[in-house]
């Protein structure tokens, strides 16, 4: 599905961090919550001078209505926002530093696609 | 806990400006006190059990917000442990919004089934049916339906065994309800000077809401009282090292209710990646133009105002910003443990990049509850050990010392 992004850079960004191409919230949250510091790092490196460019491409369509290779790409965008705070702010930590147990939060629609649009 | 000393030198200014006045709210209310408090109210299981009859059995409580229940025969069943019952909130056709206790009339099955502290779900036709023997009731609570009902003696009638009715009301689309038999007054009086401070605000408008919960290991004021200071900002959420909240400003009372203002110092940039959601979407830390709040609020026109941090008594923290409001509500399960719900709105997505930038507001705002109630379970541990009998409280405190005489003058009462 890759191939059908016209930007070279963006087409390589979904091939290499598929992994993150999560729909929901939660899994996206877990996802964070186990991986390495230098994973995060990685990730975070990569996708900070990209994301201007992924979100203006995602703009191009009406919310809602994306072709699956930018639907992946807006899902790992939301990703690098979900990491992130762990690189700008938490000095690397894939946990919240100081924080209560994260399991124990429970999301509501966390486990839904559509939780940010209902 | 490493301290990155040197770092935020507006903390220290902070701190200077409190020393210029250290007390503006032990003069504006000394009613309040300026003494240490008893933590008995947060350990006893006998002043739990007073504030279960004196207060949540008696008083207005929110159990929500109308959207929940937008469309007729949408429900949500609360499961409320201090009053030892689960309310049924649902939208009958008539589209009015009515509560009643999940209990069958029948053998006193509960109606709807529930799953876990808070269900959401939605009858056909506005009809509440039970499981256990079909009994049937309409959204307005009527008994509808009863199978082989002419094997019921004399004496028993439909219009007699309706759902047992809870009272009702709303107040800028917050769901409120009262367990008493008859309300010690109607919610429009209970909320008085309160409600008519935070009316108006477009709650509406900010349809997209994203909610947290979980059982903390603690007593409700313990996490209440967390939230109601800004005393442990620094310190709590030192991720934010750029970010420097004032103590409370223009703190006020409306009998049992309370605000203040907040304002938050911008001594840095923000990060590169909140800097672009910001640029996208503004969110609460970023400072931005609008007439959302009522003039009423930040009556200095400070530029670095914030947002209201207020407590809707007795379990409700509602906050209001231009742009968003959230809230934190502590329903009390037992002496030394409560169930907590966090809510954040804003207003719905545009475009696919302003849901990215929602995304991550959202996730700040997470983590910042994840430090906030870190610390909870730990002071109810303390408090346990009976090593303190009071607790010291300085004057940005002054919300807490509210909400402790608030709660104990019913209590005594």
């Amino acid at each position: 599905m890759a191939e059908q992004m016209v930007d070279p850079k963006l087409r390589e960004i979904i091939q290499r961090y598929g992994a993150w191409n999560l729909a929901t919230h939660n899994e996206r949250w877990a996802r964070r919550r186990t991986s390495s510091e230098a994973e995060l790092k990685a990730f975070y490196d990569d996708m900070l001078p990209l994301l201007p460019d992924i979100l203006a491409a995602c703009d191009r369509f009406p919310l809602g209505e994306l072709p699956a290779p930018y639907d992946a790409l807006l899902n790992v965008a939301i990703s690098a926002a979900e990491v992130a705070p762990h690189v700008e702010l938490y000095r690397g930590s894939p946990k919240v530093p100081n924080s209560f147990e994260e399991s124990k939060f429970i999301a509501l629609r966390g486990d839904r696609a559509d939780w940010c649009t209902v | 806990v490493e301290h990155r000393r040197g770092e935020r030198p507006a903390i220290l200014e902070h701190v200077v400006m409190n020393k210029l006045d250290p007390h503006p709210w032990a003069r504006a209310y000394p009613e309040l006190g300026e003494g240490p408090l008893s933590i008995e109210p947060y350990v006893s299981p006998a002043w739990f059990e007073a504030e279960k009859e004196k207060i949540f059995k008696r008083l207005w409580l929110c159990v929500g917000r109308v959207e929940e229940v937008a469309k007729p025969g949408d429900y949500k069943i609360k499961r409320i442990h201090v009053a030892d019952t689960s309310a049924i909130i649902i939208r009958g056709k008539d589209d009015r919004v009515r509560a009643f206790h999940n209990v069958c009339s029948h053998r006193c099955n509960t109606v709807l089934n529930e799953e876990g502290d808070e269900t959401y779900g939605h009858c056909g036709g506005a009809v509440m049916t039970c499981r256990f023997h079909r009994w049937s009731y309409a959204g307005d609570g009527r008994l509808i339906g009863v199978p082989h009902d002419r094997g019921f003696y004399d004496g028993f009638s439909k219009a007699d065994n309706g759902l047992a009715e809870i009272h009702c009301d709303l107040w800028e689309g917050f769901v409120f309800i009262c367990l008493a038999e008859q309300p010690p007054m109607p919610l429009a009086d209970f909320l008085g000077d309160y409600g008519r401070y935070f009316a108006g605000f477009p709650y509406a408008e900010m349809s997209l809401g994203f909610k947290y919960e979980t059982y903390l290991n603690c007593n409700w004021k313990v996490a209440l009282d967390a939230f109601q200071e800004t005393y442990h900002v620094p310190f709590i959420h030192n991720s934010f090292p750029h970010t420097v909240p004032s103590g409370p400003r223009n703190f006020q009372t409306f009998g049992l209710h309370r605000s203040c203002g907040i304002a938050l110092d911008f001594t840095g940039e923000p990060s590169p990646v909140s800097q672009l959601a910001n640029t996208v979407r503004a969110s609460l830390v970023a400072q931005k133009e609008g007439a959302m709040l009522s003039s009423a609020m930040n009556p200095d026109r400070d530029p670095n105002y914030s947002f209201e941090l207020s407590c809707c008594f007795p379990n409700m923290l509602l906050h209001v910003a231009e742009g968003i409001w959230f809230s934190n509500t502590f329903w009390p399960v037992a002496h030394d443990k409560c169930f907590w719900e966090g809510r954040y709105h804003c207003q719905p997505p545009r475009t696919n990049s302003e849901r990215w930038a929602i995304e991550h507001s959202v996730t700040l705002q997470r983590n910042t509850w994840l430090e906030d109630t870190a610390t909870m379970e730990n002071t109810q541990r303390a408090m346990m050990s009976g090593a303190k009998k009071i607790q010291n409280l300085q004057d940005d405190e002054v919300l807490l010392r509210h909400s402790y005489q608030t709660i104990a003058d019913y209590v005594h009462g």
